[in-house]
């Protein structure tokens, strides 16, 4: 459900009619909710959690009236927010929340009081082409409760000594008006554009466990190719073993070696340079990242044999080849 | 919304009236001045998204202050002298999707410091610095060296510098081909004029609103004709299936106009990001090739190739630099252990 948000009653008249009102400032519909947050930071941030943890929200919209700070912003137009800054006491807030609105060149800065000197309102229009009192605080909640944020603001005045609060008040419901035609007319509301993430079912004839899932979902976003050629590719070139674990992993390699074909050559090039240890039972342990400069010798010692094996073949072992290998000389 | 090449210009009230101010306001289309007290009581004061340097550049001008040339990191250029970088400006009119600015600066809004003498003074102090005479100076660091030269107009005076210090190097770091400001200077044996270059189909993919590969190689062959000293860096070099050959293909084009006499060096590097500047690189472009390699978080916690990836990069790169005839000495690994 796409809840609407107003910092006044007056803001959202045109929109709660015909709505059930749940209580006071909760008002539901058949396509949105309506929320009045109340003016400011503090008022919203108050408000608005509650009503998205005990409802079902999906997205986030805010509209309402906001001052011009610049010339770009003429009033009585109804612009689409691109990103929200906030200022309190001269000061601004360092994080700002880009909206979701597609094509949106108007910031908006939220500002802690209302603008009524011409010294606030030129320090403001550093940062923002208009102003109201709350975007930001809905940004705040939407990116703590990752949920798309719209914004739309019609402009009513020019924010600075000009500014007539009552004035604004008188022509709400004009402004509110404006705001519902405007949102009907959106004809495809970018709200309905929300990214959902596709599911890739591979239904591979192993089953992956989690971590497995997880590093196949990864690589695979990585590759501009069909899941499904992938999948056949693969079944064509390999033959499984019927273990599981095994026929997966044998899956993820095929995906590395479509991203970076040069590791797999060399994981296979350092396999082999440690086949002498493999034959007297020592286990070589490289970084599987090929990105450390070293690698561990593990070995079961039970005879006087296993220890003149061990450094025969310690005294034979080329390391600089070692290093060759993994400072990528696929041909040493 | 106006179609200027920047929104607004805020200007120190200090510097409204310097003539490098009043030459570069003059010379641009912007859509309003404002006069703020000091540079950073506006610029990153908030987190503006790095993209919006597309519609809503900034341009802020006045004093850098602080330190105004800082050593540089390990394996950071050539040779075995020290190596200096000094900060002209903050951020770049082009956008290059691996660029680390997008996650260095809070904002992508444009800053040109105009106290040249000073960072001038700094340098020069350094230099006569016992055991300094003969360090590198580095621009570019923090925005394209060349882009705004002629809008600047500072390369006059920091070639008078290293007039004065033929043992000191300069080197200008730039993807511009806007070099008519030092066609217009008495070439010097210890300034390189640096280009950073790729593969053509690599600087199509990645590097927006640059000058194609192929302006380049033109600006580097007519600085060449002019006498001036080349250097190159192959970085960052972003594995592609055919970038063996595409770069074989690049080094064929330079050969053509880069005697190796006039060959400063060429630096070799691969892509790598901080963990910041990678998030940021993911959210900007998401589709992009770049965000689909295979990364680890490497020995110095930057997000990269592994090792065995990345030499092999590097090291086939060298072997076509050698096969087009520079000389080996003049090859180096940048940011490599």
């Amino acid at each position: 459900m796409k809840l609407l948000c107003f910092a006044h009653r007056g803001e959202a008249q045109a929109f709660t009619t015909g709505l059930e009102a749940i209580d006071s400032n909760y008002y539901t519909g058949k396509d949105y909710s309506v929320l009045i947050t109340g003016e400011g930071i503090v008022s919203t941030l108050t408000r608005l959690p509650y009503y998205i943890a005990k409802y079902d929200i999906s997205t986030l919209i805010n509209l309402g009236v906001a001052g011009s700070l610049s010339k770009h912003t003429k009033v009585d137009n109804i612009y689409g927010i691109r990103t929200i800054y906030a200022e309190e006491n001269s000061d601004t807030y360092f994080h700002s929340f880009t909206t979701k609105n597609c094509g949106a060149s108007i910031d908006l800065i939220t500002s802690s009081e209302r603008i009524f000197t011409e010294k606030r309102s030129k320090f403001l229009s550093h940062f923002a082409h208009t102003v109201d009192r709350e975007a930001w605080a809905i940004g705040k909640v939407a990116k703590e409760f990752k949920l798309p944020i719209y914004v739309y603001k019609i402009i009513s005045d020019k924010a600075g000594p000009q500014t007539q609060c009552l004035d604004i008040k008188e022509k709400a419901k004009e402004y509110s008006q404006k705001l519902f035609y405007f949102y009907q007319q959106l004809n495809r509301i970018e709200t309905n554009d929300l990214d959902e993430e596709e599911l890739v079912s591979l239904d591979l004839p192993f089953g992956p466990s989690f971590t497995q899932q997880k590093r196949i979902s990864n690589l695979l976003n990585k590759i501009d190719c069909e899941v499904c050629y992938l999948k056949n590719e693969f079944l064509e070139s390999y033959s499984l073993s019927g273990n599981k674990k095994k026929d997966t992993n044998l899956f993820i390699q095929f995906l590395e070696n479509k991203i970076n074909p040069i590791n797999n050559k060399i994981h296979k090039k350092l396999d082999e340079n440690f086949d002498e240890f493999k034959n007297i039972g020592a286990e070589i342990k490289f970084d599987p990242k090929l990105d450390q400069n070293f690698f561990t010798l593990k070995m079961q010692i039970n005879s006087q044999t296993n220890i003149e094996n061990l450094a025969q073949t310690l005294k034979n072992y080329d390391y600089q080849k070692f290093q060759r290998i993994l400072n990528g000389e696929i041909d040493v | 919304m106006a179609k200027s090449m920047f929104n607004k210009v805020f200007v120190e009230h200090k510097y409204k009236d310097h003539p490098k101010a009043q030459h570069i306001i003059k010379q641009i289309k912007f859509d309003e001045v404002v006069e703020i007290n000091k540079i950073e009581d506006i610029w990153g004061k908030v987190k503006k998204p790095y993209l919006q340097k597309r519609e809503s550049l900034n341009l802020f001008l006045g004093e850098k202050k602080g330190k105004l040339v800082k050593e540089a990191p390990a394996a950071y250029g050539h040779g075995s002298e020290k190596h200096y970088y000094f900060i002209h400006a903050y951020n770049c009119i082009y956008e290059c999707q691996y660029c680390y600015l997008q996650g260095y600066f809070n904002t992508p809004d444009l800053v040109l410091f105009l106290n040249h003498s000073d960072i001038i003074d700094e340098m020069e102090a350094i230099i006569n610095t016992k055991g300094n005479e003969d360090a590198w100076f580095h621009a570019g660091e923090y925005s394209d060296s060349l882009a705004l030269s002629h809008l600047t107009n500072e390369l006059p005076e920091y070639y008078s510098l290293f007039k004065r210090y033929p043992n000191a190097k300069l080197e200008l770091r730039t993807k511009s081909s806007n070099i008519r400001s030092l066609l217009e200077l008495e070439p010097l044996p210890n300034v390189y004029v640096s280009f950073t270059l790729s593969s053509t189909d690599a600087a199509k993919a990645f590097d927006y609103k640059c000058p194609s590969v192929k302006a380049r190689i033109k600006s580097i062959e007519k600085l060449v004709c002019a006498g001036h000293r080349i250097g190159i860096h192959l970085d960052p070099i972003i594995y592609q299936e055919d970038f063996l050959i595409n770069y074989e293909g690049l080094l064929q084009e330079l050969k053509k106009v880069l005697p190796d006499n006039q060959l400063g060096y060429i630096s070799l590097g691969v892509v790598r990001f901080t963990k910041d500047v990678y998030r940021e690189v993911q959210n900007n472009y998401p589709n992009s090739p770049i965000t689909k390699q295979d990364y680890i978080k490497s020995f110095d916690n930057k997000i990269r190739y592994n090792r065995s990836m990345r030499m092999w990069i590097l090291n086939n790169t060298k072997k076509l630099c050698l096969n087009s005839g520079y000389d080996e000495d003049k090859i180096y690994f940048c940011m490599e252990e």
